[in-house]
């Protein structure tokens, strides 16, 4: 008797290993599920067709790229607690406006800065409740903070507004300094914008079949997650980095941190001088919508790690190197600009470097890479006990606070 | 030592495979190593923390 024809047999072969494929591809799936392995990195935001991206409401996961903390958006997609839209009788609201700074995906909520002024702004002080509403958006530039306050934030009737300025907000007010056509951005005329990031490609292909499964793979797949991660390191291979960066014992990165941010930290000086032109128009027209809004507007400029390396030689290494793109010289451009415009600017710089200094401590960073990347736990306590001190006297002055 | 002997069972695997003529399971076991690789690189930690890959 015959056995099977070649061709039979080939064919069971062929079937063999796709199933045997797929067997292997669920059991990765199954075992980064079973060792709660996930990259929320890849589907955290969504297509926003007005600032080109948004955090994804209602949506939970653990944050790992740098700290750990567990991470939860409400159903508007801020990393905030449930808020009616009323304001409660008689209590004080605060709207923060920021990007990753002022979100901190980094630490537990409890821990950001705008939860520990909140906490700071009610301690022994009965009467009038101070709520303070998180509207950060990680990644987003100055424009879309602008469209943030007038989408949403807005609709909460805060008396204060605060927007916190990182020093890369500069960068994302300019595509040419950002690279990045996924974002809306306005000419330095501010009359018409630069580039309709809905010409990207990426926007415009949201609605295609491919991009939809793509999304849902995103959400609902581990292995796509992961996919997506090692395309990311494999687009920036500093990546690749390993975790070096702690030298032994001195709680310091072995690798030079004014090296390490180069690289994002440059521009030439037209391109600088259209960026701060832009941002001094967004800033104005924010100021102009919370003014509709009766509310008042401060700018609180976020020290970054290099302002606050707790090493003033390094500091003023970065300095050098950097130019007109150094975190200090931004600093101090933006309180002229704001000062130009009417709003009051407060900035934690020399607070942030004698802690620095006297301490030996790094505010920002973690384990793998000390003193480099967004606030850790001590840089967003300090940042929000600083400004609840400063606030205090302000809202007093103001008459907000009666 | 230990090494060597993860080799050895590497290899005593590769060889029943092939003795049994399991040719299916090859792509399986490929996939699992590849998967194996893919998470280590993957669990290096970032120092370019400003740089976002949005979509």
């Amino acid at each position: 008797m015959a056995g099977p024809s070649r061709g039979r047999r080939l064919l069971s072969a062929c079937a063999g290993m796709t199933l045997g494929i797929a067997g292997a591809l669920a059991l990765c799936e199954m075992i980064l599920r079973a060792l709660a392995i996930s990259y929320p990195q890849a589907y955290w935001i969504a297509f926003d067709s007005q600032r080109g991206w948004k955090q994804r409401p209602g949506i939970s996961f653990r944050w790992r790229e740098e700290g750990d903390s567990l991470v939860s958006l409400n159903s508007r997609g801020y990393r905030d607690a449930e808020r009616p839209l009323a304001k409660p009788r008689g209590a004080l609201r605060i709207a923060v406006l920021g990007d990753s700074m002022t979100v901190g995906f980094e630490v537990p909520f409890a821990q950001t800065w705008a939860q520990v002024l909140e906490r700071a702004l009610n301690q022994g002080r009965p009467g009038r409740r101070v709520e303070v509403l998180n509207f950060g958006e990680r990644a987003y530039g100055t424009l879309q903070e602008w469209q943030t306050f007038r989408l949403d934030a807005a609709a909460y009737h805060p008396d204060l507004v605060v927007l916190g300025f990182f020093y890369n907000d500069l960068w994302d007010n300019s595509l040419a300094l950002s690279h990045q056509p996924e974002r809306p951005y306005l000419m330095a005329d501010g009359r018409t914008i630069e580039r309709d990031f809905r010409d990207s490609p990426y926007f415009r292909q949201k609605g295609s079949l491919v991009m939809r499964l793509r999304e849902w793979m995103k959400q609902h797949s581990r292995l796509a997650q992961l996919a997506f991660e090692l395309r990311t390191r494999f687009q920036h291979p500093d990546y690749f980095q390993p975790a070096r960066a702690r030298a032994a014992g001195s709680g310091r990165p072995a690798f030079d941190v004014c090296e390490n941010l180069r690289a994002h930290q440059s521009g030439t000086p037209e391109q600088m001088d259209k960026a701060w032109a832009t941002t001094r128009i967004l800033l104005e027209r924010l100021r102009d919508d919370v003014a509709r809004s009766k509310a008042r507007l401060i700018v609180v400029s976020l020290p970054g790690p290099t302002q606050a390396y707790p090493d003033p030689s390094v500091r003023a290494r970065c300095a050098r190197l950097f130019g007109t793109a150094d975190e200090g010289a931004i600093e101090r451009r933006l309180v002229s600009v704001c000062g130009g415009l009417g709003i009051p600017v407060l900035t934690f710089s020399r607070e942030f470097q004698r802690k620095a200094d006297d301490s030996g401590r790094c505010f920002h960073g973690f384990a793998d890479a000390p003193c480099l990347g967004h606030f850790n736990p001590d840089g967003h306590r300090l940042l929000g006990e600083e400004l609840a001190a400063r606030l205090r006297p302000y809202l007093e002055k103001t008459g907000s606070w009666r | 030592m230990a090494s060597s002997r993860r080799w050895r069972l590497l290899k005593d695997f590769g060889s029943f495979l092939w003795k049994e003529k399991l040719w299916w399971m090859v792509p399986m076991a490929l996939v699992l190593v590849l998967f194996g690789v893919l998470l280590y690189m993957a669990q290096s930690a970032a120092v370019t923390p400003f740089i976002y890959t949005l979509f």
